[in-house]
């Protein structure tokens, strides 16, 4: 054996390992206890935290009305409508995507529109009913909501660990470069541009640019007892000080009602539900998987999409550096937020992905693969390379994307897989009959399934729509119920010199939303009149849809023969069909009904069919027309005429004698003769005037401005708000409001005692 | 009273050992910490080490502290005097003329012999910036955000004219600082980036580059300025005098800044969110922290003399009770 002869040198770097020296830290971990099913509280929360935890899941899913403050401008009425898929908590489909408006200037710095930049759908207690934007916007971004799970672990991250990534010049020359947003000084985490560093800052704007509710910042002592660490500064790691120096300021508005309009409490407790809320857990590796992530790897994704982040309890399976990216100008929105330009984005966390599509910042990618595939800019060589993997390899890396957590809770719409049926008497059950008929549950049950599920933008959505399902509008309290207010449709048009109402061109619905590469339709300058129309439930229709025509027909009196005040129309459309549904009696039956409302509100064209005259046959998106197949369309209406009326409550004591008494029962008729027996809808289907004399409104057909179709009352506890327009949230409201017609009626109601009120409205909501 | 003789001794004994030429380095310390009745400090401005004026308050009323090279004692308001958002000064007849800017459009005027005057403008917005050219040359902006539009006032040495500024490409709500080089120099700083030159005649729009607040705005020995603000991150704006053009950079690492003051060799002296004192090289964008004992309170206002001593003032004013008011100094 040769001696070994070392240098001086080597010795000096030899002798820790011949003499020992302290032992290097070692590589971090994953964390531990981190995991759970989407929507869900991390494992390892305290009792304590896991009551907070509930009591903020309440807040989030609480449907503010405008005694708590609600507006005045408002895109939703709760924090889960926008976070709901595929549970609360998380992102959500397009019907609930919004829009972010701001100006370009000469300079080229870019100034947020009013009420923060954004563009809200909905004004209430006076202000404008359908907010609009000024001529000097000239830049408008698309957005879809951003899931929750895992941010109180990103929250905790150590700035220098997402650092670290940073390669702001693109020093190495691999083309991605990735730099921080940074907000006050701290480096951001939350949001498609990063843009904001606390979780309570991201809790507060949106809640008062989305729903109009104000909130104080949080006290130092209630940011101390976060889950994430908020107040104890700790210089070192800078940790503590993230959380406390965002929110600074109280946010007022200027609705009727005090400020702060969201508690204290209730914000803390909203603020600990999104901080703990799990992350998803990713799969065991499979040999397809384990495949997928070596192509992940080699074709670039994990440049940006960094595997994990350290923080505190060890590294973190994001998949995101949290920088931000120039995307190229396919992706470009033209918002600057912070230091994020117009073309850069923040790597979105790729942890449960899976089951948070639509993709990308304004939604409009259907799948992981058009995602990947719409990347640019410092991702186009991935995305490339990408393209380039064969078949099974790019299925593989979808797969391993799909791995990351949540797929056992993917769904198609909002009906969680596997979704059981209502028993009988429940909510949102078929009928006994359907129930009882294997097949004809199984066609029923796939009605539902349709009548969930989001309809992807190359299956025909939009270009103009109010909701990507039909559930979207009619989950209330169930699937095929109603909805809050923040789903009304509105109609609008002008009134005028003469007080005749005139239809825009294109028809009175003036859309919310429109599929990302459009932009909403906005009213002219002509148009003076806004009205919102409420969701109405569709449970029970198929009962309605029994009811002869002459039954309805020999209700009429439109000349008020017997003159009780009440006189009642029958809508009788050109074709000589009667009207039964929508709050102007406009369509004839569920069929018609399916075709018109696939049509207006989903943006599906339908194919011509002998006998139908409702719906859209063209539209000018991408997909060649008709849209939907007459499969579809026959599943769906069967669905909705197999679904049973709401269950009534127990019987109210003397309850229908009063109701009957005031003369409620003039318009809102209790029964009427149904093909299968009695039918208490309490509607006898027909057209009254009941807005106040000197308003205008909407003409639908025959129905005049102050026409409204008598609304069934069954299950009306579980749908308010109430009137066309939603104006009422309470019963008590709902029956101040009418007036015309139901002058006389209101006038004897208003007469009652409080017990005799009490009696009335407890009635009601026993139907 | 000999151990203290013995503890004085062995003080300068222990300073020669280490620093034979200099004293040790001074440190930024807490000069003056103040409670809710007294509320937080918004601006300073001195002429020496041994007169430097900071002012603010609280919601109800206005406060004024002066500090005679030792300590900050307190000093007299006009009565009823409210909230004071920022104090100005001239020297004249070898002493301070101040001029004070506060809530409900309310001004003071303090003469070298320390008699007050009183003034308000019809405007009952908030003044955020005061600054004199002369005894007889005055400017004062404000306007509260939201609120019916920007302030702008000028005094003639007599009374105050309030001046309609000139239509702007952006709709914004206040003004808030203004500094001049001269009488015909004067620029105005403000809401969502706005930036208004004053020459002599007229009032025009410049263009910053930015739509971030502009908080505030101090000289720049070869004519130029340095404008700060910013909210969630702080923004240096340059003018730069020969080019008349200006340059503003976000500086993400950095939280919105307040105050801004130019030394002789143009450094700038800037306070802010946070509690961030820091400097910006001359002529250029590059900082450096230099302290944040007032963490997590913010600074509003900086200022700075040639002797070396620099002052930020700040506090918590934003939110309910407990206020609190801060000043920290460097007096080397």
């Amino acid at each position: 054996m040769p001696s070994i002869r070392l240098a001086p040198s080597t010795l000096v770097l030899a002798s820790p390992l011949l003499w020992g020296c302290p032992s290097p830290e070692p590589p971090p971990a994953l964390a531990e206890g981190i995991y759970g099913p989407l929507g869900e509280i991390r494992p390892d929360a305290t009792p304590e935290q896991r009551d907070t935890f509930t009591r903020g899941r309440e807040v989030a899913t609480r449907r503010f009305v405008a005694e708590d403050g609600l507006g005045p401008l408002i895109n939703v009425s709760f924090c889960a409508a926008c976070h709901e898929r595929p549970v609360i908590g998380g992102s959500s489909p397009r019907y609930r995507d919004f829009f972010l408006v701001g100006t370009t200037l000469g300079d080229g710095s870019f100034l947020p529109g009013a009420h923060s930049g954004v563009l809200t759908t909905y004004g209430l207690g006076g202000a404008e009913v359908r907010p609009t934007y000024g001529d000097d916007i000239n830049t408008i971004a698309h957005r879809n909501a951003i899931p929750f799970f895992g941010v109180g672990l990103i929250a905790e991250l150590f700035e220098a660990s997402i650092l670290a990534n940073a390669d702001p010049d693109d020093r190495d020359g691999d083309g991605i470069s990735g730099r921080p947003n940074y907000d006050r000084g701290f480096v951001g985490r939350f949001g498609r541009k990063a843009q904001t560093v606390s979780i309570e800052g991201f809790i507060r704007g949106p809640l008062n640019n989305h729903v109009g509710i104000t909130s104080d910042p949080l006290t130092n002592a209630q940011k101390a007892a976060l889950p994430v660490p908020s107040a104890a500064p700790e210089p070192a790691a800078r940790a503590g000080f993230r959380q406390v120096s965002a929110p600074d300021e109280p946010l007022k508005d200027d609705d009727a009602v005090p400020d702060p309009e969201l508690s204290s409490q209730d914000l803390f407790d909203l603020v600990s539900f999104a901080m703990l809320l799990a992350a998803p857990e990713p799969e065991p590796p499979t040999e397809q998987t384990a495949a997928g992530r070596a192509s992940f790897a080699a074709v670039g994704c994990a440049e940006c999409h960094a595997p994990t982040l350290e923080g505190p309890r060890g590294l973190i399976p994001l998949y995101s550096d949290l920088l931000l990216h120039d995307m190229g100008p396919e992706l470009a929105d033209g918002l600057v937020q912070g230091l994020a330009g117009a073309g850069e984005f923040r790597t979105q966390p790729l942890w449960g992905i899976a089951a948070v599509g639509p993709y990308l910042h304004d939604g409009r990618a259907d799948t992981l693969d058009a995602a990947i595939r719409w990347h640019g800019g410092e991702a186009e060589a991935s995305r490339d390379a990408y393209v380039a993997l064969a078949d099974g390899e790019r299925e593989a890396l979808l797969e391993f994307l799909r791995s990351l957590g949540g797929r056992a809770q993917i769904t198609d719409g909002l009906l969680p897989p596997d979704s059981p049926v209502p028993a009988v008497g429940e909510f949102g059950s078929p009928r006994p009959e359907v129930a009882g008929d294997p097949a004809a549950l199984a066609q029923w049950q796939e009605g539902r399934r349709l009548f969930d599920r989001n309809v992807p933008i190359d299956a025909g959505l939009g270009p103009l729509f109010n909701g990507d399902s039909c559930r979207a509008c009619h989950f209330d309290p169930v699937i095929g119920g109603s909805s809050p207010i923040d789903l009304d449709v509105m109609r609008y048009g002008t009134i005028d010199a003469m007080g005749e109402f005139v239809a825009p061109p294109g028809g009175t619905i003036l859309h919310k939303m429109a599929i990302p590469g459009r932009l909403r339709p906005e009213q002219t300058s002509a148009n003076n009149e806004f009205e919102p129309r409420q969701t109405p439930s569709v449970l029970g229709l198929g009962l309605l849809e029994g009811i002869a025509d002459d039954d309805i027909l020999a209700l009429q009196d439109p000349d008020d023969l017997d003159g009780d005040g009440i006189r009642g129309v029958a809508h009788v459309l050109p074709d000589g069909r009667l009207g039964r549904f929508g709050w102007k009696a406009q369509v004839p039956n569920l069929r018609e009904f399916t075709r018109d409302a696939l049509g207006a509100e989903v943006g599906l064209t339908a194919p011509v069919e002998t006998g139908f005259t409702f719906g859209a046959l063209k539209d000018d998106d991408d997909v060649p027309d008709p849209e939907l197949d007459v499969a579809t369309i026959d599943a769906i209406a069967a669905f909705m005429r197999g679904l049973a009326p709401p269950p009534a409550g127990a019987e109210v004591p003397g309850g229908r004698e009063l109701f009957e008494s005031l003369g409620c029962d003039g318009c809102h008729v209790p029964e009427l003769p149904g093909a299968d027996g009695p039918v208490a809808a309490y509607s006898d289907l027909l057209l009254h005037v009941v807005a106040p004399a000197g308003t205008f409104g909407i003409v639908d057909g025959a129905a005049g401005q102050l026409m409204f179709r008598t609304p069934p009352l069954w299950g009306i506890a579980a749908t308010a708000p109430y009137m066309h327009d939603g104006r009422a949230d309470t019963l008590d409201a709902a029956i101040v409001a009418h007036a015309g017609e139901a002058d006389a009626v209101r006038a004897v109601y208003e007469g009652l005692t409080a017990a005799e009120q009490g009696l009335l409205l407890a009635f009601l909501e026993s139907l | 009273m000999a151990d203290r003789r013995v503890f004085a001794a062995l003080l300068v004994f222990s300073s020669s050992l280490a620093c034979e030429d200099e004293g040790p380095p001074a440190r930024w310390q807490i000069g003056l910490a103040v409670e809710e009745a007294e509320g937080a400090f918004l601006s300073v401005w001195g002429r020496d080490r041994g007169e430097v004026y900071a002012v603010g308050g609280n919601p109800a009323r206005g406060a004024m502290r002066r500090f005679d090279g030792g300590a900050w004692a307190e000093e007299a308001l006009p009565d009823g005097m409210p909230l004071v958002n920022w104090v100005a000064g001239l020297e004249i007849d070898g002493g301070a003329l101040l001029w004070l800017a506060g809530n409900e459009g309310q001004l003071a005027r303090r003469g070298p012999t320390g008699e007050w005057a009183r003034m308000a403008l019809t405007s009952t917005s908030a003044l955020w910036g005061v600054w004199a050219a002369a005894e007889d040359d005055a400017w004062a902006v404000g306007g509260d955000i939201p609120g019916d539009g920007p302030v702008l006032a000028r005094w003639d040495g007599a009374s105050w004219t309030e001046l309609e500024l000139p239509a702007a490409d952006r709709d914004f709500d206040a003004l808030f600082k203004v500094w001049g080089h001269a009488r015909d120099r004067v620029w105005a700083v403000g809401h969502r980036g706005v930036v208004f030159h004053f020459d002599g005649a007229a009032w025009t729009q410049q263009l910053a580059g930015t739509t971030s607040d502009l908080i505030s705005l101090w000289g720049t020995p070869d004519g130029g300025l340095v404008a700060v603000g910013g909210r969630s991150n702080g923004v240096i704006s340059r003018y730069d005098a020969t080019t008349a053009t200006w340059e503003s950079r976000t500086i993400g690492e950095l939280p919105g800044l307040n105050g801004v003051w130019v030394d002789d060799a143009g450094e700038a002296f800037v306070v802010g969110m946070d509690g961030v004192v820091l400097t910006i090289e001359p002529g250029g964008f590059t900082w450096r922290e230099l302290d944040r004992s007032a963490r997590p309170d913010t600074l509003h206002g900086a200022f700075g003399l040639p002797d070396g001593a620099r002052f930020g003032v700040g506090g918590d004013l934003l939110f309910n009770p407990p206020w609190t008011g801060v000043i920290v100094q460097l007096l080397p």
